[in-house]
Formats: C-alpha cells, structure tokens, sequence
C-alpha cells in the first residue's frame, strides 16, 4: 500500500516539507487538513498514516506561506468547506475574470438563480468555467455538469466527496461521489475530470479572497 | 415549570423544569431539567441537572451530576461531581476532578486531569496535564502533553509537539520507599501505566509506558517501559530496563 504513487506517508511528508511532528498535529486540530486526509494503512511496521500526495503536498506549501501572514484560526476559516450563508456577487465574479459571462448564462439555464449567488452556486460556475476554457468539455457537457451538481452537491456531508466526469465513446456523464471511495467505471469509459470537492472549495476560496488574480 | 425573563439569575431547588433561554447566573441544586438551548454567564450544578439542548456558558461548575444532551461549550469547566456530554465538549478550560465522559469530540485549550476522563473520539488541547486515570479511544493531540498515570490510561494514538510521560513520585521519595515496602509483603500497589497504540512527537520522554511504536525527532525511553518499535531522528537514549522491541532511525 506504502507504494501507491498518489499517497505520501507521514514521514515521507515532515522529511520533504520539513514540517515537524508537532505542527502537523497542530494543523490538523486546527482544521487546516480535512479529516478525511487521514488514510491509516498496513505497513511492515504496523499502521502507518498516508495522505493523498498531490494534495497535501499542495496543502502544506499553502499553510507555510500564508502563516506567516494569517492566525492560524483564520487561516482555516480560509481553508474550511464555506459557511452555509456566503453569498457572492455576479458582477465581482465576471470583473474579476472569475466566472465568465458564458458560464454564467449556463448556470442560469440550469437552476433557478438570484444575484448575489450562493457560496455553492458560484463554485459550480467557476469549476465548469475552467473546464470550458481549458477545452476539457463542450458547453453541452458544461449544461449537464451544472445540472448534476445542483441536483447533488447539497448531500455531500461537510464538502466531502469527488466531482467526476466520464465520457465513452463521446458521451459525457457527470458523477458526484460522496465520501471516499474508489470509481471503477466500464473499461470504455475515460475519466476526463476528478477533482476533490474540498480542495476545489479551498482553490476557490482562496482566489474569492483576493490571494490569487 | 419555573418561568423567567432572559438574562437574570435563577436558582432552582428541588425537583423543576427550566425553559431554554439566555440567563446570568444558573444555580441548580435540585433534581433539574433544562429544555431547550441555554445560554448562560455562569451554572453551578450542585444536585442532577440534565440539558437537553445546546449548552454554552462562560463559566460552570459541577459539583453534582450532569448530563449534556447537545453539543457544549464551556468556557471553563470545572467538574467536581460527575459530567456526561452526550455530543461533545469544547471548552477553553476544563478541571476534571471528578469523573467525565465525552461522546464524541473533546476540543479544550488546556485540559487538567486528576480525576477520570472518558472520550469516545478525539482530544485535542493545546495543553494536557493529567494526574489521575483517562481513557481516550482515539487521537490525544496537543501542543505541550504531560501524563502522570495514576490509574490506568489508554488512548488509541498520541501525538504533539512534546509529549511527557512520568512515574509519581512522591516527596523525598516517601511514597516510592513505601510502594517497595508493600510489594515486598505483597501488597504492591499499581503504579499506573499509559497503554496507547502510537505515539508521535518531536520530544518524547516516557516512563512507565507501553506503546506499539514511537516515534520522534527526541526520543528517551526510562525505566517501566515496552514499547515495540522506536523511531527517532538521531537523539535517542533508553534506561537499561527498558525492554524495546526494535529502533532504527528516521
């Protein structure tokens, strides 16, 4: 299990990060690393503890640069999944290039929206948002991922869970997957995009705060 | 049924209930049950109170028997008699003297232990000082963690920045001198023991402990100890009666 190249044990983490013991533990108290994180596996030296490698790696490096600037208690409520009554602005989101006004003319054919957008809706937006523009989806495909996360991101229990979407032979399929869990989808089928909904709420958090253009 | 207006004090004596609501000062000397959500400057609990909602109050102290139904939160606690918090507990303070039992999630600034704690989830505190007996099914976490064990202990996992773990002594060795006497005629006393599945810190120094594996940048192992694998960052040392399954470096 210790070889699987997308989790990194806990001692691989404090020997590259060079975070000690202590802030670790620190950190996870605080809440700055989800729970959901903590993978305990077998190892020849009992349970070891692993986290998913991209991500905390990720993590870790945005803790180290921003603690020297933010409390810690404020750094999580940066990082923590969005209170239930964060609103955001339509105009804020189009002018500062976050969502652009195409994606927001689809999420607008696909729920019943108001301005200011929920902390939720506007999360959507701007996930699909970054799909169109990197070419990863049509705006067909961009309708039907809009639909399937409004129709099921609400039951995802504190934002945990993954955004899927799969295509085979040209049709495209969105999944929410709530909780952890491996996707064994047909052989046929290619996974385009799966993303962690914590860290796309901790990304998206960070760039409605100003951190990032 | 006792009725009142928000925000004054009330002392309920004999057997009552007490709506939820916003109150000063709560002092319940009978057998009492609060329904609803209460909020409260301070509560003295000196007979059987239940709360049946959520519980949040700068200052309270339990000298009798209480049960929290709701979530907690406590300021500082201080527990003399026995408290039960049925959805977790966070607390910026909390004194055990008396026995306590969490369901759920402990969450405190400092914790002090001379009586007995219970958890059924995680505690963390910045700050852990205990002298009397606990048991923790899951992670102990804190900054600064010192352990007396005086009854037996038990958490799944330790982890923290320094974590302290020390046989009690007693004043000029008196109480040391006396144990070795009464063993001698076979009425040893138990001299108190963590038992725990991990440990991980940058500083660990344990004594009377018995551990699966350690880990630590700092790790010295004293006398009453068997732990089955350490590993440490290059500083390590370890009392001779110390029986250590295997160490290697990290």
């Amino acid at each position: 299990m210790g070889d699987d190249p997308n989790l990194i044990s806990k001692k691989e983490l404090l020997d590259q990060t060079g975070i000690s013991y202590g802030q670790l533990y620190r950190w996870k108290r605080k809440g700055l690393i989800p729970e959901a994180w903590f993978q305990k596996k077998s190892a020849f030296t009992g349970q070891e503890t692993f986290f998913p490698r991209t991500e905390m790696l990720a993590r870790v490096e945005r803790i180290k640069g921003m603690k020297d600037d933010l409390a810690l208690d404020d750094l999580a409520d940066l990082l923590a999944p969005a209170p239930a009554g964060l609103v955001v602005g339509i105009d804020g989101l189009q002018s500062r290039n976050i969502v652009s006004k195409e994606t927001l003319d689809l999420l607008f054919e696909t729920q019943p929206l108001t301005d200011p957008l929920s902390f939720q809706a506007a999360l959507h937006g701007w996930f699909v948002d970054g799909l169109l523009r990197n070419g990863e989806i049509g705006l067909d495909e961009g309708r039907l991922i809009l639909s399937t996360l409004a129709a099921h991101h609400g039951a995802l229990q504190d934002q945990r869970g993954q955004f899927l979407f799969l295509r085979k032979r040209g049709v495209g399929f969105c999944l929410v997957l709530a909780g952890t869990g491996t996707i064994l989808p047909d052989p046929e089928a290619r996974i385009v995009v799966q993303r962690d909904v914590l860290t796309l709420v901790g990304e998206f958090r960070v760039i409605l705060s100003g951190d990032k253009p | 049924m006792i009725h009142t207006t928000n925000e004054e004090d009330v002392n309920v004596m004999g057997g009552s209930n007490l709506p939820g609501g916003r109150y000063r000062r709560i002092n319940a000397m009978g057998d009492v049950r609060m329904d609803g959500d209460i909020r409260c400057l301070s509560m003295n609990c000196m007979g059987d109170a239940t709360v049946v909602g959520s519980f949040q109050g700068q200052k309270t102290n339990v000298m009798g028997e209480m049960e929290f139904r709701g979530p907690v939160d406590a300021g500082i606690l201080n527990v003399m008699g026995e408290a039960k918090c049925l959805s977790g507990l966070r607390a910026r303070t909390a004194n055990c003297m008396g026995e306590v039992e969490v369901v759920g999630t402990l969450n405190a600034d400092r914790l002090n232990i001379f009586g007995e704690l219970r958890v059924t989830g995680d505690c963390n505190v910045d700050r852990f000082d205990s002298r009397g007996g606990f048991r923790i099914d899951g992670l102990l976490s804190g900054d600064q963690l010192r352990i007396v064990p005086w009854h037996q202990c038990h958490a799944a996992e330790v982890g923290g920045s320094r974590i302290e773990v020390c046989r009690r002594r007693g004043f000029l060795g008196v109480l040391l001198v006396w144990d070795s006497l009464m063993s001698a005629v076979g009425l040893g006393r138990d001299r108190g023991l963590l038992e725990v599945e991990s440990i991980e810190g940058d500083e660990v120094l344990l004594e009377n402990t018995t551990a699966q594996v350690v880990r630590g940048k700092r790790v010295r192992i004293g006398t009453g100890c068997r732990i089955g694998r350490v590993e440490h960052g290059g500083d390590f040392a370890s009392h001779p009666s110390a029986q250590i399954g295997e160490v290697a470096i990290i």
